[in-house]
């Protein structure tokens, strides 16, 4: 039996997080003690040989990161935490806010410290009040005890730490966006180089990790690297926190070793498929990553593996599919969401995106042929190419990695104008199974558009002239009278 | 020094460089739609947002955009690669696929970046046709904007933030509807917009462009009952002929007046003789706040988008500039009042027609406190440099074999000091020219104030009249303006003469001009050209023009007088920043 | 709470903390109160204990608000941690469910099966 191995979500639950004495009982702020004890490059040396990887998506080593901006000439420097939790069926983040918020103020204080910065700044999204008042008390109570402010500690070392709202925007989690956006301008990404390690907030050197990176560091810094190394894999040590949701029966939030296989994740912890359906395919990676299949399910995720399989890790968030799923559809609605993201400054993105996405709206209403297979491939592989920030980048994942293990799915929309799954509208007709109808009248009462007819106790019709496939017949059957077809 | 490899081929780069300017010293070519560089003005836009100039390197999984990928050793870069150039077609034919079809009717054809690239990049068909953007046409008095036509390459935004400071233009709304919009989607017109037309001037495609009156001005050439005047710009004749593929900085003075006969002007007269004007008044009121403990310091007020741009943004200096009228509109205000009488013309059968380098001066025409009478406009319609000549092509003149002819008189002759207004620091030395010798008394030997000379875009220059240092700061761009003015404002400066315009390198570079395309050569030689004009005319002198001592001594008595405040003279407003 | 001056003065008062809290004898139920909870109905299954807990008239025993503990489709939970004693998780305790868990479990010792929910995590700090 697969277990939880918690680090990032150490007292989340446990402590009440609006009372610092509560963080302080469990081991709080002593890694701060012990970073302020050390030099900032011993520090550095116990994350680097840590192995953290960056926890937002892109699995950076976080030492080299934190090294880059210590060794980065600047007269001021800042932290950034990156709290703008986007994507959608992630929490992961706003949890550590809303029941640990001290883990990660204690982190970013710590990477302050060691890059040289006198200044924090959490990057948040303003649909988290919660977290944001958490947050706020948060800072209050450890100013009060010194243990952010100026001389922490009685030592020489100063650090503060402020919140910013993010307005909502899900491309302001890109780096170079989100620091546009505290800068007060347009929150658009800029090419990289140079990194905000060298060049970031107001042209500084920045150190810019996620909410999860810093809930990782105390552990790391009190307990060491080798301890912190015994749990995931070689490559990517540590644990990783997933937003497990979808159709699982378990949806909630888990954090376990790196290399636990998907299976695990979501047959041991997640308990497996709402309603004992069968599986048919994890999305990770949030709309950047891909849908992974049943073939891949005994995979030990870490970074690496995912992306070997056409996904990502990503933030974490992991939503589990039924049977019922059509892949196309899928691929539709993740596109939908970046092109409604898209900040629309490169070309790709912007218009590239939006062309793709009317490609798959062409193949789910039926009216595309096996060409339009051919371009849908070659212009995602441009975007992916060719657009400028992550959110471009990954955008078409979805739709290759669905293209990819359920191609099959793909041809039945353009050869057969089939949706097997049954969700595409334009190729799906509800019709009355006459044998099982009793003719309760329930279906025509609910129908919006007055399309079933028929006599009471007598088998009922729907006219498919007047039918919008609102599936409210289906629903409200009592007697399986109603068919897919 | 980086070595780096182009194509295979070893090449040393500078420590500095970008991947495309290294393939751009190195004689190769890779594509470019939004990368705008103005070296010269410190402007560089390059947003990397078009993805044109994608170029493969080795190692990395993703391309690059040259614009913006600095070299580094070792660095392998494949400009040729099919994947790069494939995608530099599709980004084209995604751009085309938002983007009206119209091109053979867009003003922009022939001059149109995106047109020529898709041409080079061998774009037949578009395989992505799909849903487009509607967006309405923003027409203002002198620029109108298309936003159908954007493609978000951000030179406009660029310009207006951060070359003029303007702050009108900029990039809203996001993904699919992302677009450049003036301040909260107002029309241009209602905005603290200057009309100054940089953004016209760099616009890649059809998005901007300017409000044409050629129809207007082809209707009054045939009509019977009108006499149609035209006044040309000190810059135009240094610049219109690059439209006919002349080199930058060719005179065509005589090739202008000929065509302008041609198309059937009744007059050509000249905006330098105004200019010759503008400066005995400007002089006049000069001489008057140094002697008489005046406002201090005296700003010049012939640029129009200048004027505006304090209107708006510095409304408690509106006390500032000089009173007197641009050159165009003293023009004008002389045309329909001492020459209609002088020609026994009704003023309002008379047409005034400008050829200008400027979009601003189609705004200034419409002021109505500029205007010397409420019953007509003293200039009725203004063209740029860029609709006279597509005048002249659609005339079918061949402007190349036109024949060289003159200014009509008496509005036509002109010295070396009004030659050098549509150059920066020209209206400055043109100025301290006349007032040197009335403050002193003694003749100017040497005419040129070297001071005064050059194309940096903010420089303070001295100059010794009787012992006085008379302090005169030249600026253009109004960003630069801003510097100063905001020096003013705080008393770090003490300056006595301001010279202001908006435009790079001054009227040459003006908003009207032929498009530069991100080459600042071309406004140099431009500038050269107007200093050749200004040293093989024998009068250099504004107040030495026989033609402006005559008007005085026949219609407005001595400069300064009721009847010249009436005429050339006017006011400015308060407005707000929008 | 005077700043810490020292970070001495923080490990003493670390250190204070801790043995207060193993000398504790105070039950205490931890309401999970993250966005979660709060949108499952956590808040009034809060103040319900507090009312239940006020009406029985209880000693030792404690409601606090903690954020969320990663059971999100048991929301909301509530987790009896008694002093020497496994933690218990109960899940779905709905305001109507508060009169159970304090009656039986708190006051007669009898643990509430059928709303137990099985934990999969430990914790390894």
């Amino acid at each position: 039996m697969c277990e939880q191995i918690r680090i990032v979500l150490r007292n989340a639950g446990n402590i009440n997080p609006e009372n610092i004495e509560d963080y302080l009982k469990n081991d709080g702020y002593l890694a701060l003690a012990k970073a302020l004890e050390s030099t900032r490059e011993e520090v550095i040396d116990i994350i680097s040989s840590s192995n953290l990887r960056g926890r937002g998506g892109g699995g950076f080593p976080t030492g080299l990161k934190w090294k880059f901006t210590m060794q980065a000439k600047g007269d001021e420097k800042y932290v950034i935490c990156n709290a703008d939790e986007g994507d959608p069926g992630a929490f992961m983040d706003r949890s550590i806010l809303e029941g640990d918020p001290h883990s990660v103020l204690e982190g970013m204080t710590i990477g302050g410290y060691a890059v040289g910065a006198k200044k924090g700044i959490i990057y948040i999204r303003a649909e988290y009040p919660l977290a944001v008042e958490r947050l706020k008390n948060a800072i209050c109570q450890a100013k009060e005890f010194g243990l952010l402010g100026e001389n922490i500690l009685g030592t020489s070392f100063s650090f503060d730490i402020e919140i910013r709202l993010g307005a909502g925007a899900f491309v302001c989690g890109e780096e170079t966006a989100l620091i546009h956006s505290i800068e007060g301008s347009r929150g658009e990404p800029r090419n990289k180089p140079p990194f905000p390690s060298t060049s970031g907030l107001w042209g500084k050197p920045t150190l810019i990790n996620n909410v999860e990176t810093f809930a990782n560091i105390a552990p790391i810094i009190l307990n060491g690297p080798d301890w912190f190394r015994q749990y995931g894999t070689k490559n990517s040590p540590g644990t990783k926190v997933f937003a497990l949701a979808g159709d699982v029966k378990n949806v909630g939030l888990v954090e376990v070793p790196m290399g636990t296989t998907l299976r695990e994740i979501i047959f041991d912890i997640g308990g497996g498929i709402k309603g004992d359906k069968k599986f048919k395919a994890v999305q990770t990676g949030g709309p950047s990553g891909g849908c992974i299949p049943i073939e891949y399910l005994d995979t030990p995720i870490d970074y690496d593996s995912l992306q070997n399989l056409g996904s990502m890790m990503g933030s974490g968030g992991m939503i589990v599919m039924d049977e019922d799923t059509c892949m196309v559809d899928v691929a539709k609605f993740y596109l939908q969401f970046t092109v409604d993201e898209s900040c629309g400054k490169c070309t790709t993105c912007r218009i590239g995106n939006v062309r793709l996405l009317e490609i798959l709206e062409k193949i789910t209403s039926g009216n595309a042929h096996l060409e339009d297979l051919e371009r849908m491939i070659s212009l995602s592989n441009v975007i992916k190419n060719s657009s400028l920030c992550g959110l471009g980048q990954t955008a078409p994942n979805p739709v290759l990695s669905t293209f990819k293990y359920f191609e099959d799915e793909y041809k039945a929309h353009i050869l057969d104008r089939v949706c097997p799954a049954g969700i595409c509208k334009n190729l799906i007709r509800y019709e009355v199974i006459p044998q099982n109808c009793q003719g309760c009248t329930a279906c025509a009462r609910v129908c919006p558009t007055q399309a079933i007819s028929g006599e009471l106790r007598k088998p009922h019709f729907i006219d498919q002239t007047k039918c919008i496939k609102c599936g409210s017949c289906y629903s409200t059957c009592r007697f399986n009278a109603i068919k897919i077809v | 020094m980086p070595k780096i490899y182009i194509n295979g081929d070893e090449f040393e780069a500078s420590e500095n460089d970008t991947v495309l300017t290294a393939v751009q010293k190195f004689g190769g070519y890779i594509p470019t739609l939004c990368y705008l560089n103005l070296k010269d003005i410190n402007i560089e836009n390059k947003p990397s947002s078009c993805r044109v100039c994608m170029v493969e390197i080795e190692g990395r999984k993703s391309l690059a955009p040259a614009c913006t990928t600095p070299v580094s050793e070792g660095l392998r870069i494949n400009t040729l690669s099919r994947q790069a150039v494939e995608a530099r077609r599709t980004a084209i034919q995604l751009l085309l696929s938002d983007h009206p079809q119209d091109c053979l009717q867009c003003p922009k054809n022939g001059e149109c970046d995106l047109q020529r690239i898709a041409s080079e990049l061998n774009i037949v068909k578009n395989p992505f046709m799909g849903k487009t953007t509607n967006y309405k046409q923003d027409i203002s008095t002198a620029i109108i904007r298309d936003p159908n036509k954007c493609i978000m390459c951000r030179r406009c935004e660029t310009m207006c933030n951060d070359f003029q400071t303007v702050g009108v233009l900029s990039a809203v709304e996001r993904g699919f509807n992302a677009v450049i919009k003036p301040t909260f989607d107002l029309p241009l017109e209602e905005t603290a917009c200057t009309f100054c037309g940089q953004c016209v001037a760099v616009c890649p495609t059809g998005a901007l462009e300017e409000d044409s009156y050629i129809d207007y001005v082809w209707k009054d050439l045939v009509n019977e009952k009108k006499h149609v005047v035209v006044q040309t710009a000190p810059a135009v004749r240094v610049a219109l002929a690059e439209e006919f593929g002349f080199e930058p900085g060719t005179i065509s003075t005589g090739k202008l007046v000929g065509a302008l006969k041609l198309l059937g002007f009744d007059k050509v007269f000249d905006t330098n003789f105004g200019a010759d004007l503008t400066i005995i008044e400007e002089a006049t009121e000069f001489k008057e706040r140094l002697e008489n403990d005046g406002f201090l310091p005296m700003l010049t007020s012939c640029c129009p988008g200048w004027i505006k741009f304090l209107e708006h943004q510095f409304p408690d200096l509106i006390e500032m500039p000089s009173s007197a009228k641009s050159p165009q509109q003293m023009f004008g205000a002389i045309v329909k009042s001492y020459y209609a009488q002088k020609a026994n013309l009704e003023p309002k059968n008379i047409t005034v027609v400008s050829i200008m380098p400027c979009l601003a001066k189609k705004y200034e025409a419409s002021r109505k406190e500029i205007n010397s009478s409420p019953d007509y406009k003293d200039v009725d319609y203004v063209l740029t440099t860029r609709e006279l000549a597509k005048m002249i092509k659609e005339a079918g003149i061949n402007f190349t074999t036109v024949p060289e002819r003159s200014y009509d008189n008496p509005l036509g002759e002109s010295t070396g000091a009004a030659a050098i207004f549509g150059r920066t620091g020209g209206v400055a030395e043109a100025a301290l020219r006349t007032t040197y010798e009335w403050l002193t008394g003694r003749e100017l030997r040497t005419v040129e104030f070297q001071a005064l000379h050059g194309y940096e875009s903010l420089r303070v220059a001295e100059v010794d009249i009787n012992g006085q240092i008379i302090k005169i700061g030249v600026a253009y761009g109004l960003g630069n303006a801003r510097k100063l003015l905001e020096a003013i404002r705080d008393k770090k400066i003490d300056l006595h003469l301001i010279e202001i315009m908006a435009c790079p390198g001054g009227c040459v570079g003006g908003g009207g001009q032929p498009y530069h395309h991100g080459n600042f050569e071309v406004i140099k030689k431009r500038i050269d050209a107007l200093n050749v004009i200004d040293r093989t005319k024998i009068i250099r002198k504004s107040h030495e023009n026989p033609y402006i001592l005559r008007l005085y001594n026949e219609y407005l008595e001595k400069p300064g007088s009721e009847k010249a405040q009436q005429l050339l003279h006017t006011h400015y407003l308060e407005r707000e920043w929008l | 709470m005077s700043k810490l001056n020292s970070i001495d003065e923080l490990r003493n008062l670390v250190a204070t903390l801790k043995k207060n809290d193993s000398e504790n004898k105070t039950t205490y139920l931890k309401v999970a109160l993250g966005t979660c909870g709060i949108s499952s109905g956590a808040e009034e299954t809060f103040n319900e204990l507090l009312k239940v807990i006020n009406e029985t008239k209880l000693e030792n025993v404690e409601v606090i608000k903690t954020g969320c503990l990663g059971y999100c489709y048991a929301e909301p939970t509530v987790e009896v941690n008694e002093p020497g004693k496994e933690p218990i998780l109960y899940g779905f305790v709905t305001k109507s469910k508060v009169h159970d868990i304090v009656y039986n479990h708190l006051m007669e010792g009898k643990i509430v099966k059928e709303l137990i929910v099985h934990e999969t995590h430990k914790i390894v700090l």
